[in-house]
């Protein structure tokens, strides 16, 4: 190749072509609105998030202090628009005094000041008074609500979910919100706290229904400060056992010997996975991938036509040989762009689809599947595009796109209809017929330019959903791999046996 | 040069060329003239590599086109008859694609190709669809894109056809001036009188074959007016004849080709001599008819 120049020039404008770019641009919508589809379905989902808070009010002075923090349903720190009611309960109504709002990431506080008037208004019973903090996350709308509790120094407090500490004496408490989770065999301890002095520890141990195991046995899990407190240990150095244990203990000690103990606090099991699995499921439906690689073909079918079938029909691509170049070296160019412009495309959707559940819902396909379905897609229109390109060497202009549009409405819908016609002549409606034809679809797909994609698929669902997909006994992975080469490299070489000699005068 | 060797190429059953042979020399303009489908165009499409042929070869500067194609078309430039181009590109942008073919960065052949569109007139399109160029303007880009390595041979096919007279004029005069610089230019037409005054030789093709090669002033001379006469004494008038042209008789009649002087001269130097001119008149023989007995010459 004399220089990469005209690679990059066909491949520029096979991709920067408006046929290309606004196909491609549908689909990314498409696949943007897919991720508001995942991101709806995830919300649906029970247990979606972890929100918790913790409220200080100063009665006096009006001052409010709020601790907020949010976890997704797999511990991870999420986002919320959140929404603060300060509400009074009077016979059963409720009132609202003070509203505010905020966008938290994780964790978030607020310091705020009630105007003198609601200070007047605030009831002497303090019961009646309520704090409600509505969170609307990537997961869902989530609701918690605390009522006011007067602490130590004449404050009140509200938190939710509660962890309740007080003195050994029962003289002293202290108020404080989260969470203990167990992750694998890694036990979190999330803790939004103001501690009543400096110098406090945390201290952990297990409880069962026997009683727990007391501070001496508890073991160390960090200095506690102001705000959102999060000590990890080891689930089995804590001798913690999943399946006698009935909460978390927790102690917090200054080093003058105060020592305050916890009620038994639950123990959140987090499963990992749940929200890819969702997502690559949703993916792989037909709104997701399926829409693109059944019709960004056409758009493949359409370069073919534009790179070749079409100058080719006109008599342009003489003026082009005339060049110093030979007509192998525009053969492979043009077949290169067409190439990069399938990988860039594929690239394109999968990036704006993955980048758009990551922005939405802060998680992706995992990556080890995106590259197999991307592989897979790639693939499937690479070889179409062979196939297409072949046909391009001998049919021109009209021509050509009559006989690809067949090719593509063959390989999409006829094929699939005949290997069930075929299954059904086969076996009859009779049980065997569901297997025997997913035995022959899937055989089909060796036979199909557009099959990659449909195996890739599979794959990714056998991989992250083995109980629910059975294995297939015809799908090899090499004999894929094979038929997905064969596909590209036997249209692609028929079709320079034709080139070579054609003539290429109209 | 341009050396044309032996070249042969069927479509189907049709022999389009057979056994073709010629050579074009640097500094040296030569017509290719033929009947339209004579074989002109496969010729040439040939010889800068965009057909290949069945059998023969040409060679630009010694360089085969079927085996070192690519630095023999470094070398040679092409004006089709009617240019055809991927009708989406723009005129600069396809420029600049295609001196990416001749290792040209996009950035210098943009310069370049800027320069050579406004030089050939069509500095106001350049930013104007191929597909909305007229013929003429097509013909000018072909040659901006064929001049994009200044090649030493070059070749116009038909490329008078189509144009108006100051196309004509500007097409002429650059094969003359590729001429002087020394370039080999081979100029195809159906008009032999096209390449009248710039060509210095002229191969005539007819129905694939070479019918014959002639050096431009043989043609002129052999289409000059004759003089046909009947005279008394036709055996003594020869000596005084052969001073004013190519002699021959047919019959009672005595026919001088190639005139070099008035035919009011030679009556009057015969009249002189004492010889009876009983009947003189001039037979005009155009360039056409020239190429028209060649045909038929050879049988048609």
């Amino acid at each position: 190749m004399s220089d990469v120049n005209p690679i990059f020039y066909d491949f520029k404008r096979a991709f920067i072509r408006p046929a290309t770019l606004v196909t491609l641009t549908v689909f990314i919508l498409v696949g943007v609105g897919l991720s508001y589809l995942v991101s709806i379905s995830l919300s649906m989902g029970a247990g979606s998030s972890y929100p918790a808070f913790l409220a200080k009010l100063d009665v006096e002075t009006g001052e409010l202090t709020m601790h907020y923090n949010i976890y997704d349903s797999e511990m991870r720190r999420t986002t919320a628009n959140v929404e603060v009611n300060l509400l009074v309960e009077e016979n059963g109504v409720y009132q609202t005094l003070k509203t505010f709002a905020f966008r938290a990431d994780g964790y978030h506080v607020v310091e705020t000041t009630l105007e003198s008037d609601i200070i007047r208004s605030l009831p002497e019973d303090t019961g009646r008074l309520l704090f409600e903090v509505r969170s609307s996350t990537p997961f869902g709308f989530n609701s918690i609500v605390a009522r006011f509790i007067k602490g130590g120094g004449g404050a009140l407090y509200a938190s939710t979910p509660l962890i309740y500490f007080s003195s050994l004496d029962g003289s002293k408490s202290v108020y404080s919100a989260g969470y203990v989770f167990l992750k694998n065999d890694e036990l979190t301890i999330s803790m939004l706290i103001e501690p009543p002095g400096d110098g406090f520890e945390l201290y952990c141990t297990f409880s069962t229904d026997t009683g727990n195991a007391g501070l001496e046995k508890a073991l160390l899990a960090g200095n506690v400060s102001t705000g959102l407190n999060v000590f990890k240990t080891n689930a089995s150095e804590l001798g913690l056992n999943a399946s006698t244990t009935t909460g978390i203990m927790l102690y917090l000690k200054n080093p003058e010997g105060l020592t305050y103990l916890s009620s038994a606090l639950p123990v959140t099991r987090i499963q990992t996975g749940i929200i890819q699995r969702r997502i690559t499921n949703i993916a792989l439906g037909t709104a997701g991938l399926g829409l693109f690689s059944q019709f960004f073909p056409i758009v493949v079918l359409y370069l073919a036509y534009t790179l070749v079938a079409k100058p080719k029909g006109i008599g342009a691509l003489e003026f082009l040989i005339a060049r110093p170049v030979t007509r192998l070296e525009v053969y492979v160019t043009r077949f290169t762009a067409g190439v990069l412009t399938a990988l860039a495309s594929t690239g394109v959707f999968f990036a704006a689809f993955n980048a758009s559940i990551f922005l939405l819902t802060g998680y992706s396909i995992e990556a080890s599947y995106t590259v197999i379905l991307f592989l897979g897609v790639a693939g499937s229109l690479i070889a179409f595009y062979s196939v297409c390109y072949m046909l391009s060497t001998v049919a021109s202009g009209g021509k050509y796109l009559a006989v690809s549009i067949i090719l593509y409405l063959f390989f999409t819908m006829i094929m699939g209809i005949l290997v069930f016609i075929l299954a059904y002549f086969m076996h009859g409606f009779t049980p065997r017929l569901v297997e025997e034809l997913q035995k022959l679809q899937y055989t089909s797909y060796y036979f199909n330019p557009l099959g990659l994609t449909s195996f890739a698929t599979y794959f990714v669902n056998r991989a992250e959903f083995p109980d629910i997909y059975a294995e297939v006994s015809v799908v090899n992975p090499y004999l894929v791999v094979a038929a997905g080469a064969a596909w590209t490299l036997v249209p692609f070489l028929l079709g320079w046996t034709l080139f070579r000699k054609a003539n290429l005068s109209r | 040069m341009i050396e044309v060797n032996s070249v042969s190429k069927s479509f189907g059953r049709l022999k389009a060329l057979d056994n073709v042979s010629f050579k074009v020399y640097n500094g040296e303009i030569t017509g290719y003239v033929g009947l339209n489908g004579a074989g002109k165009t496969t010729t040439i499409r040939i010889a800068v590599g965009v057909l290949p042929p069945d059998s023969g070869d040409v060679l630009i500067d010694g360089l085969s086109v079927t085996r070192e194609k690519k630095k023999a078309s470094e070398r040679i430039g092409w004006v089709p008859e009617l240019p055809i181009f991927e009708t989406d590109f723009k005129a600069l942008d396809y420029y600049v694609y295609l001196a990416g073919y001749y290792g040209i960065p996009p950035t210098e052949a943009k310069r370049m190709g800027r320069e050579a569109l406004e030089m050939l007139g069509l500095g106001d399109a350049l930013n104007m669809k191929l597909a909305a160029y007229s013929q003429g303007m097509k013909k000018r880009f072909a040659l901006a894109v064929s001049l994009i390595n200044d090649p030493p041979n070059f070749i116009f096919d038909e490329v008078l056809n189509g144009l108006d007279p100051k196309g004509i004029v500007f097409f002429r005069d650059l094969a003359v001036k590729f001429k002087k610089q020394g370039k080999a230019v081979l100029f195809s037409s159906h008009i032999l009188s096209e390449v009248e005054g710039i060509a210095d030789k002229v191969v005539f093709i007819h129905k694939g074959k070479i019918i014959g090669v002639y050096m431009m002033s043989e043609i002129v001379n052999m289409a000059k007016p004759s003089l046909i006469m009947k005279i008394d004494r036709v055996g003594e008038s020869l000596s005084i004849l052969e001073k004013y042209g190519r002699v021959e008789t047919r019959g009672e009649y005595v026919v001088v080709s190639g005139l070099n002087a008035s035919p009011s001269v030679i009556v009057k130097e015969l009249v002189e001599s004492g010889f009876s001119v009983q009947e003189v008149r001039s037979e005009e023989r155009s360039l056409e008819e020239f190429f028209f007995n060649l045909i038929r010459g050879k049988g048609e």
